[in-house]
């Protein structure tokens, strides 16, 4: 069986996930697939302590983003940005209809670019092509984002899919400098991941 | 260098001359008229002068920077950037400022001292990234969810992703034709983001619904420090990418100076400041990514002439003060502005006359719109008497008068830059 292909796909499915998925629980399902999923593009060329590390930031993120929720429990979001105030804009399409042209439209460019990554000693480049494509949906989910709690989302997107593509393509690299690349973000989406929403509609 | 004195003095001669002969009603409506007069004299003469020393080629030069201290260069935005923020809370210091916004500004400080003390690319990369996140949050919680600020917050996101991304891409060292530009997009949509760099300057409006004091961190830190980051790559970074990074700063630079130099001309009076400052950001980047020593000293001159005068704005009630800041800021020969703003275009000069002649276009629209603000404070001047609380504002309005006519010794104090 080709793994690399499988685990790519499995990136795929992440990147996805977090392309569709709203709401709270829809965040915290989508921390845990990108831990699992680029964790598992990672471990091509870092093995198990690649996988351990990305799993471990997306599990991590996930739980607290489910808890945070709980009566009782501290909200980051509301001590950072105070009071949540709504702001109401309509929007053409819908923005799932809008979330799935953009990355159509951004799937075929990566399939480009990824044409010219030499992504380390893995024979194909459907691993780096899954990186980008997971940096990608951070980008989306940012630009049509509808409040602070998907920039979070964005942002450890991003961060998820430049730290696998960093552990793919150089194996020895510092784990600090991953675990930075793909914590700060994962902070982020902690943080802001019960922040109310400022658009209503759309 | 004697071209420069002579300039100076003719130009401060002239200015001189002209204002004290003028009636008093009269001023206020003529200064502008006075200042593109006296300006467009002195760039005719600079440039007329230096394009003799400078033959234009049609190939763009990368590593002209070798001889650069970086390290001289960040210990220099570090002293400065404490320096204006002790400056402005001193000049804003009767308009009650809240322990909020002084620790806000001091919170970005000490990530600034980070930034600029820290080797690492990555670690450079995310903390400006957290500059920009702290600045955000504070904005959210002081003026709401409004649509300028949330463009901030997407802004910031942004930057994030684009930076890590680099930062992914950038140390594989496998690098073709397409991630080298893929790479440069995202180093120069981080960077130019953080400063406010077309097309991701739309946040920038934000500004206006704060104090300015509340909007200081951003002109105090975050755009010399995203400044010093481009300057660092621009040396060290692969030639494949400097090259990218310097097609990019040139066009982009551009194409900031004129849109927001229109705005600035265009825009209410409490808004002005932060449209000429927008505009001298792509200025600066033009500069920078000119690849010249010259066009990194303009960069540098104009931060530390916006350290001063926007510091000298930053007072709410000053009339004379405010009109010594925008004379500064202006273009007019021989001041800060002046002296900044010709540098950019001195070191531009190899990339031909199509780049000059926008560099002076947008030179030509900041003395508009300087112009207007030096107008409204002539009006307002007139019509209250001197206040002692100006004292603070007027000193830092004349250092940043004074900065164009010793700007070559102050460069080497402050940034160890030798001309």
């Amino acid at each position: 069986m080709n793994w690399a292909a499988v685990l790519a796909g499995f990136g795929f499915a992440a990147g996805a996930l977090a392309l569709f998925s709203i709401g709270p629980r829809g965040m915290a399902l989508s921390a845990a697939g990108l831990g699992l999923g680029m964790g598992g593009v990672a471990s091509l060329s870092s093995g198990p302590i690649g996988f351990g590390s990305l799993a471990a930031v997306g599990l991590v993120a996930a739980l607290l983003v489910l808890v945070s929720g709980r009566p009782g429990w501290p909200d980051p979001s509301r001590r950072l940005l105070g009071p949540g105030q709504a702001v109401d804009r309509p929007r053409v399409f819908g923005v799932r209809s809008l979330r799935a042209i953009l990355g159509a439209a951004g799937l075929y460019t990566d399939r480009l670019l990824s044409g010219h990554l030499t992504a380390g000693t893995v024979a194909t480049q459907g691993p780096g092509f899954a990186c980008l494509f997971v940096v990608e949906v951070g980008m989306i989910r940012i630009g049509t984002g509808r409040g602070p709690a998907e920039l979070g989302l964005g942002g450890l997107c991003a961060g998820m899919g430049a730290a696998g593509f960093l552990l793919l393509s150089v194996p020895g690299t510092a784990l600090a400098v991953v675990l930075l690349a793909a914590a700060a973000p994962a902070l982020a989406l902690v943080a802001l991941g019960r922040a109310t929403p400022w658009e209503t509609s759309g | 260098m004697s071209v420069w004195v002579g300039v100076a003095l003719a130009g401060a001669l002239a200015l001189a001359t002209i204002s004290s002969a003028l009636p008093w009603r009269g001023r206020g409506r003529l200064v502008p008229y006075l200042m593109l007069l006296v300006a467009a004299a002195g760039v005719s003469l600079v440039l007329t002068a230096s394009l003799a020393h400078h033959p234009p080629s049609p190939l763009l030069v990368v590593g002209r920077l070798g001889g650069l201290s970086l390290d001289r260069l960040s210990l220099g935005v570090l002293v400065g950037g404490w320096s204006a923020l002790l400056l402005g809370i001193g000049v804003a210091r009767r308009t009650g400022t809240s322990g909020g916004t002084l620790g806000t500004a001091v919170g970005i400080g000490v990530i600034a001292c980070l930034a600029l003390l820290v080797t690492g690319l990555l670690p450079l990369l995310l903390l400006l990234a957290l500059m920009s996140a702290v600045l955000w949050v504070r904005w959210q919680r002081v003026a709401g969810p409004l649509l300028a600020i949330r463009s901030l917050g997407r802004q910031s996101a942004l930057l994030l992703c684009a930076l890590v991304a680099a930062a992914a891409v950038v140390p594989s060292q496998r690098i073709g034709a397409a991630p080298a530009a893929l790479a440069g997009m995202l180093v120069v949509g981080g960077l130019g983001g953080v400063a406010g760099l077309i097309p991701l300057s739309s946040w920038v409006g934000a500004v206006s619904k704060l104090t300015s004091a509340e909007a200081a961190p951003w002109r105090v830190w975050l755009v010399p420090v995203a400044i010093v980051a481009i300057a660092r790559v621009m040396v060290s970074g692969p030639t494949s990418l400097t090259q990218v990074m310097q097609m990019l700063l040139v066009g982009l630079g551009l194409a900031t100076a004129i849109f927001w130099g229109c705005a600035g001309f265009w825009a209410e009076p409490s808004t002005r400041y932060w449209r000429v400052l927008q505009a001298d950001v792509g200025f600066m980047c033009v500069g920078v990514g000119s690849g010249d020593l010259q066009g990194l000293a303009a960069a540098l001159l104009l931060i530390l002439v916006h350290w001063l005068a926007g510091a000298a704005l930053g007072e709410p009630r000053g009339a004379r003060s405010h009109l010594l800041a925008w004379v500064g800021l202006s273009g007019v020969p021989p001041f800060g502005g002046f002296t900044g703003r010709l540098l950019t275009v001195v070191g531009a000069t190899f990339l031909g006359p199509v780049v000059v002649g926008l560099l002076l276009l947008g030179f030509g629209l900041q003395l508009a719109a300087c112009g207007a603000g030096a107008r409204e404070a002539v009006r307002r001047a007139a019509a209250r008497g001197p206040q002692l609380s100006e004292l603070a504002g007027l000193a830092a309005g004349v250092a940043a008068l004074g900065i164009g006519l010793v700007g070559g010794p102050i460069l080497q104090l402050a940034f160890g830059l030798r001309l």
